[in-house]
C-alpha cells in the first residue's frame, strides 16, 4: 500500500550515501604498485599504530579515573549538588571539541594557568604540551565526565535491597565495594571503554590542534591532510578504507553489547547510601569530588573566566564574528529541523510498515552503517564529487547541512521509531474503528511524540553547532562557522577574541544541553530504547 | 521559470559589471591588516581607477593547489605569492600566460638571473632559524651545528602547506642529498611542533615562548626592530649559505582582464610597490629602492642555496614521504 513511499525512502538514503562514494571511486588510481607502496610505507604503519595507541591510552585513563569519581558521587547522590555535577558530566557529550583544545592551551600551555602558578614545566621537565601529552589531557578532560556519568548510572541502578542484604550479612565497606559496586561497573566497563576508544580513534580537532605535526597524527587527520594539503586523493581514499575496516573490526568486538543510547536516561533512585556518613569516607569523598570537579570542569571554568575578562562588547559587533555566528545558527537550526522532520517521516513509514521486516532491517542496516563511516570520509567524498561547485556559498551551506543530517538521522530514527512504535500499536484499533486516514492518524499522534521530536531537534542542533570536522572541508575565507572561526583565531594568536568566541559557543551549547537534560529529568525520560 | 530567467539576467549583468575588477589570489598574511595588501590596493586603485579584489587562502603552498583544482573555472586574474619551490609545477600547469615586461633583469636587483617570461618576482629573502638572544647562548653557524649540537626547542612549518616548510625540505635536500632522511630524524628530536602556517609557528609558539627557535626568514628581526625597537630577536646565517626564496606572481590564461593584469605586474616593479614591501612583507625588494628601512642594514646577508625547480617538482612527493617517515 505504501510501497512507493518505501522506495522513496530507500532511494533517498541510497543516493546521499552513494554519491560521495562515486566521487571517491572516480578519483581512485587503480595502480597496484602505488597501493602496495602505500601499505608498505612505514608512515602508514605509524599512523595506524598511533591512532590505536592514543585511543587505547585515552580510553583506559578516562575509564579508570572515572571509577573513583563515580563511586564517590554515588555515595552522596541524595545531595542536590551531585545532581548538578552529573548533569555537567553529561554536557561533555555535546561540548564542541574545539573548546577543549582552547581550554587545554589556556590551562596547560607554557603560558597557561597551571604553569604560571605552579611552574609545572620545570618541575616535571616538560618541554611542551603539544604532542602525546596534549592529546591525552584533552581526551581525558572530554571523556572522563562521560564515563563517570555512565558508571554512575550503573551504580545508581543497584537496588536499595542489595545494600540492606549486604549490611544484614555484615559485609563491610570494602566488601561492599568489591562484591557489589565494582561488579556493577564491570558490567558496563567494556561498553564504555569501546565508546571512548572509538571516539578517540576518530578524534579530529584535538589531534589536529594539539598533536604538533605528523609525528603525532591519526588516520582521521591524515585523511584530511592528504586531501586538502597535497590534493593526493589516492592516499586519502586508501586511508579512508583502512579506517572503515578498523572501525568495523572494533564494532564487532566492542559494540555487540551496546544497548541503545541510555546516556540521557538518568532516573535517579534516591536513597541514603549506608556508608555516606562514615567520617573517614566522607573526608575522602569530599576530597575526591572537589579535586575531580576542579580538574574535569576546569575547561568550562577557564572558558567562562576568559570570556568575562575579554572585552566582549568590542567583538560583538565584528563583522566576521557575526557572519560566523549567523552561519552556525542557520546550519544548526536547519539541520535540527530537517533531522527531526525527516526522522519523523521515516520512522512513521517504518512503523506503518512494521510487518515488512526486510524493509525495516535494510533501513536500520543503512543507518547503522552511516554511523561507522566517519564524517571525514563523507566530507571527502562530497568534496571530490562537488568539484568546483564546492566554492559556491549556497552549495557550502547545503552540503554541510546534508552531511550533518546524514550523521544525525540514524540517531533520530532510533529515538523516534521506538516511541512511535509503542504509541502506534496502542492506538491502532482506534484508527481502524474510526477509519482514519493515515494522514489524520499521524496528526493525532504528533502531540504524543512532540517531546521526543523536540529532543531530537535540540540534540541535532547542538551537535551540529559544535561540528568542526565537516566544516573543515568546506570552510574558506568567506565561510566560517563559530568553531572554525575559533580555530582560525587560535592559530593566529588572537586569544582575546578567541576567548569571546569560545565563551559564546560554550554558553549557547550549554543552554541547549540543559534543555535536553531537563526534558529527561522531568518524569519519564525522552528516550526509551 | 520566470524567476529563474530574472535570476540569470541579473547574474549576467552583475558579472559584466565586475569585468573591470582585478581578482588576485594570494596568501593570508599578504592581505592582513599589517601586510602590504591594503596599501598596495589603495595606490593601484587610485592610479588606474579600478577595483582590486584580494582572495586569500590560508597558506601559500595551498595557493597553487586552489588554482589547479579550480582549473578553467577560476575567477582569479593573478596569482600572487608563489615561490621558487612551486615554480616548475606552476610553469607546467599551463594555467599561466606570458607577461609583457621586457628586459626584466635590467630592472631588477636579484642575487640571481631571472629566467621566466610568465612570472614576475616582487620580493625575496632567505629562510633562516630565528631565535631570542636571551634563550640561545651560542647560535648555530651551520645546519650541522643546528642538528647536532644546538640545544633548542624548534618549531617548523608543514612542507605540504607552507612555503618556509617546503623551503626547509629543499634546503635539507640541497645540503644532505640521499642522507637527508637520517638528518631529518636527528633534527626531529628537537622539533616540538610542525604547524600548518608561518603565523601559527611564529606567534603561537615562538613569540608566546613555547619554542626557542622558529623557521622563518633572515629579515624577520627587522620587523621587531622597526615596530617594537626590540633588538634581541636574531636570525641565523649559516656558513654554507641559507636557502633563498623568491616570491612571484603570474597572470592566469583564462583571465578576462589581461591588460589590467599586465599593468599590475608592471606596477609590482615600480618604486611605489617595492618601497612598501620591506616594512610590510618584511622581505627584500626586487629593485633598488631609495629608502630601504635602516633596520635592514643591521641584517646579515647570507650566501644563497637553491635547487633547480625542475628537480623539486619531480621529487617533491618523494621528499615529503621521506620527511614523513623520519618524523
Amino acid at each position: 500500500m505504501y510501497l512507493k513511499y518505501n522506495f522513496a525512502v530507500l532511494f533517498f538514503f541510497g543516493i546521499i550515501i552513494l554519491l560521495p562514494f562515486i566521487g571517491i571511486f572516480s578519483k581512485v588510481n587503480y595502480e597496484l604498485n602505488s597501493i602496495y607502496d602505500f601499505i608498505q610505507n612505514s608512515y602508514t604503519h605509524r599512523l595506524i599504530y598511533f591512532s590505536i595507541y592514543q585511543a587505547f591510552l585515552s580510553a583506559i585513563l578516562s575509564c579508570f579515573l572515572a571509577i573513583p569519581f563515580a563511586l564517590s558521587l554515588n555515595r552522596h547522590k541524595d545531595l542536590k549538588i551531585i545532581k548538578f555535577i552529573i548533569s555537567l558530566c553529561g554536557f561533555c557529550f555535546v561540548i564542541p571539541t574545539i573548546l577543549i583544545v582552547f581550554a587545554v592551551i589556556k590551562l596547560f600551555g607554557n603560558n597557561g594557568f597551571y604553569n604560571s602558578y605552579f611552574n609545572l614545566y620545570e618541575m616535571f621537565s616538560i618541554e611542551t604540551i603539544f604532542g602525546m601529552k596534549g592529546i591525552l589531557i584533552a581526551h581525558v578532560l572530554l571523556n572522563t565526565p562521560f564515563a563517570t556519568r555512565l558508571f554512575f548510572q550503573s551504580l545508581n541502578s543497584i537496588p536499595r535491597k542489595y545494600y540492606e542484604i549486604s549490611s544484614s550479612l555484615n559485609i563491610m565497606f570494602i566488601g561492599n565495594l568489591i562484591k557489589l559496586e565494582l561488579p556493577y561497573i564491570r558490567q558496563n566497563f567494556l561498553t564504555v571503554f569501546s565508546i571512548i576508544f572509538s571516539l578517540c580513534f576518530l578524534s579530529f580537532a584535538i589531534v589536529m590542534a594539539l598533536g604538533g605535526g605528523p609525528k603525532y597524527s591519526t588516520i582521521e587527520v591524515a585523511i584530511y591532510q592528504h586531501a586538502l594539503f597535497e590534493l593526493n586523493f589516492d592516499k586519502a581514499i586508501l586511508l579512508s578504507f583502512l579506517q572503515i575496516f578498523i572501525c568495523l573490526f572494533f564494532l564487532m568486538i566492542g559494540f555487540y553489547k551496546l544497548k541503545g543510547s541510555n546516556f540521557f536516561e538518568v532516573d535517579q533512585i534516591i536513597f541514603i547510601h549506608p556508608y555516606k556518613n562514615y567520617s573517614f569516607i566522607k573526608i575522602i569523598d569530599c576530597f575526591v569530588i572537589i579535586l575531580f570537579s576542579i580538574f574535569l570542569f576546569s575547561p568550562i571554568l577557564s572558558i567562562l573566566y576568559n570570556f568575562i575578562n575579554s572585552e566582549f562588547y568590542i567583538f560583538l559587533i565584528k563583522e566576521k564574528f557575526l557572519e560566523a555566528f549567523y552561519n552556525s545558527l542557520i546550519i544548526s537550526i536547519t539541520t535540527g529541523i530537517i533531522v527531526s522532520v525527516i526522522g519523523f517521516i521515516i520512522s512513521s513509514i517504518l512503523v506503518i510498515n512494521y510487518k515488512n521486516i526486510i524493509f525495516q532491517q535494510s533501513i536500520f542496516l543503512i543507518s547503522s552503517s552511516i554511523i561507522i563511516i566517519s564524517p571525514i570520509i563523507f566530507s571527502l567524498g562530497y568534496f571530490i564529487v562537488l568539484g568546483e561547485l564546492r566554492y559556491l556559498q549556497f552549495i557550502k551551506y547545503l552540503v554541510v547541512i546534508l552531511i550533518n543530517c546524514l550523521f544525525l538521522l540514524p540517531f533520530s530514527i532510533l529515538i523516534l521509531f521506538n516511541s512511535l512504535k509503542n504509541i502506534f500499536l496502542n492506538f491502532e484499533n482506534f484508527q481502524q474503528t474510526f477509519r482514519l486516514s493515515i494522514k489524520n492518524y499521524l496528526i493525532i499522534l504528533l502531540p504524543l511524540i512532540k517531546k521526543n521530536i523536540i529532543f531530537v531537534f535540540a540534540f541535532s542542533s547542538v551537535l551540529t553547532f559544535g561540528d568542526f570536522t565537516i566544516i573543515s572541508f568546506f570552510k574558506g575565507q568567506d565561510f566560517d562557522t563559530l568553531p572554525s572561526y575559533l580555530y582560525k583565531l587560535i592559530s593566529i594568536y588572537r586569544f582575546d577574541e578567541a576567548s569571546f568566541v569560545a565563551g559564546t559557543i560554550l554558553m549557547l551549547s550549554m543552554i541547549i544541553f540543559l534543555l535536553i537534560d531537563n526534558l529527561n529529568y522531568q518524569g519519564r525520560s525522552a528516550i526509551k530504547t | 521559470m520566470k524567476s529563474l530567467l530574472i535570476f540569470l539576467i541579473t547574474l549576467s549583468i552583475s558579472l559584466s559589471i565586475n569585468a573591470e575588477r582585478l581578482t588576485i589570489y594570494t596568501y593570508d598574511s599578504f592581505v592582513s591588516d599589517w601586510g602590504p595588501g591594503p596599501i598596495i590596493e589603495k595606490i593601484f586603485e587610485e592610479k588606474y581607477k579600478t577595483d582590486i579584489e584580494f582572495v586569500a587562502v590560508d597558506s601559500a603552498a595551498t595557493l597553487l593547489n586552489k588554482v589547479i583544482l579550480e582549473g578553467n573555472t577560476s575567477k582569479a586574474d593573478i596569482v600572487l605569492g608563489l615561490d621558487m619551490n612551486l615554480f616548475d609545477l606552476a610553469e607546467k600547469s599551463d594555467l599561466f600566460t606570458t607577461h609583457n615586461i621586457k628586459n626584466i633583469n635590467n630592472i631588477m636587483n636579484l642575487p640571481l638571473n631571472w629566467e621566466s617570461n610568465k612570472f614576475v618576482p616582487y620580493n625575496y629573502g632567505y629562510f633562516s632559524f630565528v631565535y631570542n638572544e636571551e634563550s640561545i647562548d651560542s647560535p648555530p653557524k651551520s645546519m650541522d651545528e643546528l642538528i647536532n649540537s644546538t640545544n633548542a626547542r624548534i618549531v617548523i612549518q608543514d612542507p605540504r602547506t607552507s612555503t618556509p616548510g617546503l623551503g626547509l625540505l629543499t634546503w635539507m635536500k640541497a645540503l644532505y642529498g640521499d642522507k637527508a632522511g637520517d638528518e631529518w630524524k636527528k633534527l626531529n628530536k628537537k622539533i616540538i611542533s610542525v604547524t600548518k602556517g608561518w603565523t601559527d609557528a611564529y606567534y603561537n609558539f615562538f613569540i608566546a615562548g613555547e619554542a626557542d627557535m622558529v623557521l622563518s626568514y633572515t629579515t624577520s628581526p627587522a620587523a621587531h626592530i622597526m615596530f617594537e625597537e626590540r633588538y634581541d630577536i636574531l636570525a641565523t646565517t649559516f656558513e654554507e649559505g641559507n636557502y633563498i626564496t623568491i616570491e612571484f606572481a603570474g597572470i592566469l590564461n583564462n583571465s578576462k582582464n589581461k591588460d589590467l593584469a599586465n599593468k599590475f605586474l608592471n606596477f609590482m616593479l615600480s618604486e611605489e610597490f617595492q618601497s612598501v614591501i620591506p616594512s610590510t612583507n618584511i622581505m627584500y625588494p626586487v629593485t633598488k629602492i631609495k629608502n630601504l628601512p635602516d633596520a635592514f642594514d643591521k641584517l646579515e646577508i647570507p650566501n644563497f642555496i637553491q635547487i633547480n625547480p625542475k628537480e623539486i617538482n619531480k621529487n617533491k612527493e618523494k621528499w615529503i614521504d621521506e620527511w614523513l617517515n623520519a618524523s
